[in-house]
């Protein structure tokens, strides 16, 4: 099969998964407390404000007219409407984005360096010392919460050292963008506008608050990414093309990089994908410990707001945001290796 | 000059029971444009001696002692970089399971270039892949086949592959680790053919490491008898069909069947190999040996000239001919 | 009477004291298994260990760092922290237990159903499988927890459901390759029916590969209900519990009373890692890694 089928195929494949996602998301929320405005607003309420609220949100028509009106919203990129301020939710949760986007990517990053790294060290000094070393630092992270972490740091480079700050995504002005071949441009990743704008202080103040943040997330992902790595290094390394290129004399940075890192690596970038999806989830308990105003506060205040439309539009916008890395990750995979495309 | 001398070859695994002896004590020699049929069963060390020849044994393996002359030099003594250049241009390898020694993700004439700019790195690419092309020529492969994958080749032409791999470095010596074994009659009846015509045309020498006799009959010069990591019997392919010495031997060639015999039922040797996890005194086969007797389990015996130009280790030929 | 207990508990004494022999992963079953015990049993006799008790206000001054009379230093209410810690596992572990029993009993079935039958139900389960695996994790749980509102079993519930698509695959695609293999067949020519092959042949050769996944589900559902815990969805406010305690310990710390946040932290790591260290240690001594 062709590349271009081949990501016709894969794409094609995450419709009816994506609308399973919605629909469970939906059933959940809906369905399974019984009224969620309800259960929102409480039982003290007048009941005719409340019937007049349900009625604006669109609440009071049967279950099957509800979902049908939820997926047309969802392909017109309608989340709903909040409860607690009646908004729709899909400009917040965009707004929101950008900061849960680049603590991803830097804790991502942080993952795989770390990950990888040891991982490829680990494996060519099977069963020394430092790979038993290596592998019980990764058990351990493994078993640490993300957020204690997070606190940990914060404890010792915030509070104790004073070097690092301990939340918040910058301290002088927020950096507002630049521009690009006369069109302005301000994404709402602080790294990128300041670099756009030019201004090397904001990029600093942004960078120096990504640092703990994405190091807390990213150690607590680099685990699998280590695990990964170390075994499929073993499993390529044993190979008997490994040993059959050594034996044609090839040199053995060429067998460790073109055969041993290309090989074993290509399911590494299938754990990205796969990671990704637990990423956002540690980035939801990251974003409380350090002030981060990204999607993961956005839902931690509707849980205490009781918020359950705004619940239900962040997730939801979660899954799919998964389902679409999941769909590039493997389109990458199928491309650099030619055994998958059956 | 003797192209290949091995002195008191030893090979040993750290495993989780303890140090398992694979190769004790192996010498032999091979001349120029000689092939030598190293025969054994499974698990008896013939493989790890064929990587060690290479210095190429895996960990936790690792050569514990012993010497490996090749052209003269000590390839145990010489750093990595000299190795290196040896393997492939010196002495390469082809191995058992033609399916799992190409890199599934590189193109067949990839492999090529990559071989050859490992040890000329200005090489230039389409010389490279013309040189290619027409080793393949010779061994059977369309030249059109190095753009394919590897998986999208059959279990011959792979085989072939890699015997066009080792061998466009000009080598002088060709180690065949059970080259045919997983390989179906009729393929393997013409690689080696195959091989037997690179012998003549190529002036090469052969190791040829297999459980087959039947093989080693057709295309090697000398035959060495392997058995629990060592080296029991060793002379001409001749003499050792026509007069075997070791026991286990003989009961080797009487496991062939044959057509002609009367008997119905096939022969076998009872027991089973030894583990070699274990120190075992005396000689490995003493447990298995019809002819067993009292200094068998206590005194290993020396493979040594019983005949001119015909070695054995075994006790029954102690104090002169039996 | 005493020969029967005898007979029973030696065995299995034995069996912990053979587990070193299987190298490094044995030593890690062992030393897994330890914590995991030790922190069991200290939960359950909590109420009798307990210097204070561990709900009681204002048994010491407010986020008092830590002395002899208070080990581990008191949280902003006064409350001292070596014996919550001491206590406040239990829920932790309650909903970890309960969350595993739920995905074992529920994710192994399915597995093994789906494994075995035809496309026509191997499809579907397949597909919602797939869907949930792919979710963020946290999310759904939070998602799920969000909605179901407190208590043990809601948040077990919520956990659950997170991980049944692990045991789902794994034992699915267990099931996939053993159904091929010849001593499937022998029993299907004896006569065995399916729930025969299920239960007594297959079934039994997928138990080590659950086990292992048994072990890092518990540790992760231990994680995982911290996390829930520390953003409010946790069950009861007023008994003793780690999560909680990180919770608090966060305004705390940016105090500089570090103690409140770190001990709670550390309990939490001591028994996910206990697991941890068990399911990573069988998944070696079940897989060993044969160099030859």
């Amino acid at each position: 099969m062709s590349l271009k089928s081949f990501i016709v195929t894969r794409t094609l494949l995450t419709i009816p998964t994506v609308l399973l996602l919605v629909t469970i998301v939906f059933l959940i929320v809906r369905v399974l407390p019984g009224d969620p405005a309800l259960l929102h607003f409480g039982k003290q309420v007048n009941p005719k404000a409340l019937a007049e609220v349900r009625h604006s949100l669109g609440l009071d028509v049967p279950i099957y007219v509800q979902y049908y009106n939820y997926i047309i919203g969802l392909f017109h990129g309608n989340l709903g409407i909040a409860f607690s301020n009646e908004e729709p939710v899909t400009p917040q949760v965009l707004s929101a984005l950008p900061a849960t986007l680049e603590l991803s990517i830097g804790s991502m990053i942080v993952a795989v360096l770390v990950g990888v790294v040891l991982g490829v060290r680990s494996s060519r000094r099977y069963g020394s010392l430092e790979d038993k070393i290596i592998r019980t630092f990764g058990a351990i992270v493994y078993s640490i919460p993300v957020f204690f972490l997070g606190l940990i740091f914060i404890a010792v480079f915030a509070i104790a050292f004073h070097i690092l700050p301990s939340g918040g995504r910058y301290s002088l002005l927020i950096p507002t963008g630049g521009t690009f071949f006369g069109v302005h441009i301000q994404t709402g990743l602080y790294t990128v506008d300041s670099l756009l704008a030019g201004n090397l202080g904001e990029f600093v103040d942004a960078v120096w608050h990504l640092i703990l943040p994405c190091t807390a997330l990213g150690l607590y992902i680099s685990a699998v990414f280590l695990r990964i790595t170390r075994s499929n290094m073993l499993e390529t390394l044993g190979q008997e093309y490994v040993t059959a290129a050594r034996a044609r004399g090839l040199k053995e940075r060429t067998v460790l990089y073109s055969y041993g890192l290309r090989n074993g690596l290509l399911p590494v970038l299938t754990i990205m994908g796969l990671e990704f999806a637990g990423l956002l989830g540690g980035a939801i308990l990251t974003e409380t410990t350090f002030a981060w105003n990204g999607i993961g506060t956005y839902i931690v205040t509707a849980i205490t707001d009781r918020d359950y439309i705004a619940i239900q539009g962040a997730v939801v916008f979660f899954g799919i945001l998964v389902a679409v890395v999941s769909l590039v990750v493997d389109i990458l995979y199928a491309y650099l290796d030619p055994r998958i495309r059956y | 000059m003797t192209l290949l001398k091995v002195q008191g070859l030893n090979v040993s695994y750290k495993t989780m029971k303890g140090e398992l002896k694979a190769v004790q004590g192996v010498d032999f020699e091979l001349e120029q444009e000689e092939t030598l049929g190293i025969v054994g069963e499974s698990a008896c060390g013939k493989s790890t001696l064929g990587l060690a020849l290479l210095n190429l044994v895996p960990p936790p393996g690792r050569v514990t002692d012993g010497r490996i002359f090749l052209e003269g030099e000590d390839i145990l003594s010489l750093d990595n970089e000299r190795l290196r250049r040896t393997r492939g241009k010196v002495v390469s390898m082809i191995f058992q399971d033609p399916m799992t020694s190409l890199n599934p993700v590189k193109k067949i004439g990839e492999h090529f270039v990559e071989a050859i700019r490992a040890h000329n790195p200005r090489a230039r690419r389409g010389e490279a892949l013309e040189k290619a092309g027409k080793i393949l020529g010779e061994l059977g492969i369309s030249p059109d086949r190095m753009a394919d994958y590897p998986h999208q080749l059959s279990g011959g032409m792979k085989q072939r592959i890699m015997i066009g791999l080792s061998l466009i470095l000009d080598p002088k010596l060709l180690i065949a680790d059970e080259p045919t074994t997983s390989l179906d009659v009729v393929i393997e009846a013409q690689i080696l053919d195959l091989l037997r015509q690179l012998k003549s045309s190529l002036n090469l020498s052969m190791i040829l490491i297999t459980h087959n006799l039947g093989i080693v009959a057709e295309v090697a010069d000398k035959i060495a008898i392997m058995y629990g990591g060592e080296i029991y019997e060793l002379a001409e392919t001749k003499t050792i069909f026509k007069k075997p010495l070791f026991p286990y031997t003989q009961l080797l060639l009487k496991l062939v069947p044959n057509i002609a015999s009367e008997s119905t039922s096939l022969e076998w040797i009872p027991g089973s190999p030894p583990d070699l996890s274990y120190a075992i005194s005396g000689c490995k086969f003493a447990a298995r040996c019809p002819f067993v007797f009292d200094p068998c389990r206590k005194e290993r015996p020396s493979l040594r000239d019983i005949e001119p130009g015909h070695r054995a280790a075994c006790h029954l030929y102690d104090g002169g001919r039996k | 009477m005493k020969k029967e207990s005898d007979s029973r508990i030696r065995p299995a004494i034995n069996f912990f004291f053979t587990l070193p022999k299987f190298g490094t992963g044995g030593v890690m079953v062992v030393i897994g298994a330890a914590i995991v015990i030790i922190l069991v049993a200290m939960t359950i006799l909590s109420p009798f260990i307990t210097p204070h008790s561990p709900i009681q206000l204002s048994v010491g001054p407010a986020d008092a760092a830590p002395s002899l009379s208070f080990p581990m230093g008191t949280n902003r209410l006064g409350q001292d922290i070596f014996s919550r810690m001491i206590a406040g596992g239990s829920t932790m572990m309650e909903v970890a237990g309960l969350a595993v029993a739920i995905c074992f009993l529920i994710g192994v079935p399915l597995g093994l159903l789906a494994g075995y039958s035809r496309r026509l139900i191997d499809g579907p389960l397949s597909l919602l499988m797939d869907s949930l695996y792919a979710f963020p994790g946290l999310v759904l749980a939070i998602a799920i927890a969000a909605v179901l509102g407190r208590g043990v079993v809601n948040l077990a519930i919520a956990i659950a459901v997170v991980y049944i698509p692990t045991y789902f695959r794994v034992i699915r695609s267990q099931v996939l390759t053993m159904k091929e293999m010849p001593f499937v067949e022998a029993v299907k020519v004896e006569g065995g029916g399916t729930l025969n092959i299920l239960f007594r042949q297959i079934f039994p050769n997928v138990l080590p590969s659950v086990a292992v996944i048994a072990s890092i589900n518990v540790a992760d559902a231990v994680i995982t209900e911290a996390g829930l815990t520390y953003i409010g969805l946790g069950v009861n406010a007023a008994l003793p519990d780690w999560g909680f305690d990180i919770y608090y310990g966060y305004q705390s710390l940016l105090a500089g009373a570090w103690w409140t946040m770190l001990f709670p932290g550390l309990m939490v790591v001591l028994l996910a890692g206990g697991f941890t260290f068990i399911g990573e240690g069988l998944s070696e001594v079940l897989n060993p890694r044969l160099r030859r």
